[in-house]
């Protein structure tokens, strides 16, 4: 099993700060998309075993909807889940495309608006780590999986080649204020893109 | 006479979403492409007037995209349409010959907006 080196309390305040702007920003990009407030319920930063995404969601076998990405530019690389609770994922769709006709949702309509709200989250909050890095982040075109979480996370961490046990995971929990819906988005920047970060940012 | 618009976003909702805000504001949507390279190829067959263009998408992103359908047609107008509004990645766009880009998620009085304005027409919703 890989171990990372626990970063300084001023690293991980200013990863913090990062993720709660990035954070902001892709809230408030979903919240334009649904016309409705989101509120951010958790931002935190941890070196968590990846696996303990789990707990989140009621263990390995709860069914959940993940759109992923890989953000990346010359030196820098991170992957981005964005993780709703099954029903959750099914409302959010509702709520997206509730003006559209009932014969244009099909199963691939359904997939192409999750996919679309990782797109513009995870697109806003490396607009934000971009203006830190002085630096332009692409993405790659973001995946959906619908499957029980520990499935889904385990062929998502293979197809990345994740290369640690461990990870520093920035958090963000979100929810509708009505409460009809939550979500979870983690960005997880790879060991050698978050010394590119500090320096980035002037923290030694 | 309608102005002809091609699509182009690799999510079908975002086409339909674009597409309706077009057509409620008078617009002709001529077709929808769902990546780069099927973008080119559309825009060789259609010759719209206007294209809308995501930037990531498989195949061929639409930055390339652009540049393909610039070197052929240096006239073509195309507004990108993208989650990604750096500023870096908005300055490769109009270099690579975009007209203008739309971040994402925009309301449709924007959309018209920009899109007449490349058109040079004045268009109501």
């Amino acid at each position: 099993m890989n171990l990372i080196n626990r970063p300084s309390y001023l690293k991980i305040d200013a990863l913090k700060e990062l993720g709660n702007i990035g954070s902001a920003h892709a809230v408030t990009g979903l919240s334009k998309l649904m016309k409705k407030r989101i509120d951010v319920s958790i931002t935190n930063v941890d070196i968590i075993p990846l696996q303990i995404i789990y707990t989140l969601f009621n263990g390995p076998e709860s069914m959940v909807s993940v759109v992923y990405l890989e953000g990346y530019s010359e030196n820098f690389r991170g992957m981005m889940f964005l993780i709703f609770p099954f029903p959750e994922a099914d409302r959010m769709v509702g709520m997206v495309s509730e003006d559209s006709p009932k014969d244009v949702k099909t199963e691939e309509f359904n997939l192409s608006v999750l996919k679309e709200i990782g797109n513009i989250m995870c697109g806003c909050y490396l607009n934000t780590l971009s203006v830190f890095l002085k630096n332009k982040i692409m993405h790659s075109v973001p995946q959906v999986s619908k499957d029980m979480l520990g499935a889904v996370m385990d062929s998502i961490l293979a197809d990345l080649s994740v290369d640690s046990d461990y990870a520093i995971v920035l958090e963000t929990a979100f929810h509708f204020t009505d409460d009809r819906c939550k979500g979870f988005l983690f960005f997880i920047p790879t060991s050698e893109s978050l010394e590119m970060i500090f320096d980035a940012i002037g923290v030694e | 006479m309608k102005a002809r618009v091609l699509v182009v976003d690799d999510a079908i909702f975002m086409r339909k979403m674009i597409s309706d805000i077009l057509k409620a504001s008078g617009m002709e949507v001529v077709g929808e492409a769902e990546n780069g390279s099927d973008a080119v190829e559309k825009y060789n067959e259609l010759k719209p007037d206007m294209v809308t263009m995501d930037i990531i998408m498989p195949e061929m992103n639409g930055i390339e995209a652009v540049k393909k359908i610039t070197s052929r047609d240096p006239k073509a107008k195309i507004v990108m349409c993208s989650a990604l509004g750096q500023q870096a990645l908005v300055q490769d766009a109009l270099a690579a010959g975009a007209e203008d880009f739309l971040i994402k998620p925009f309301n449709p009085s924007r959309v018209v907006e920009v899109i007449a304005k490349v058109l040079n027409q004045t268009v109501s919703m």
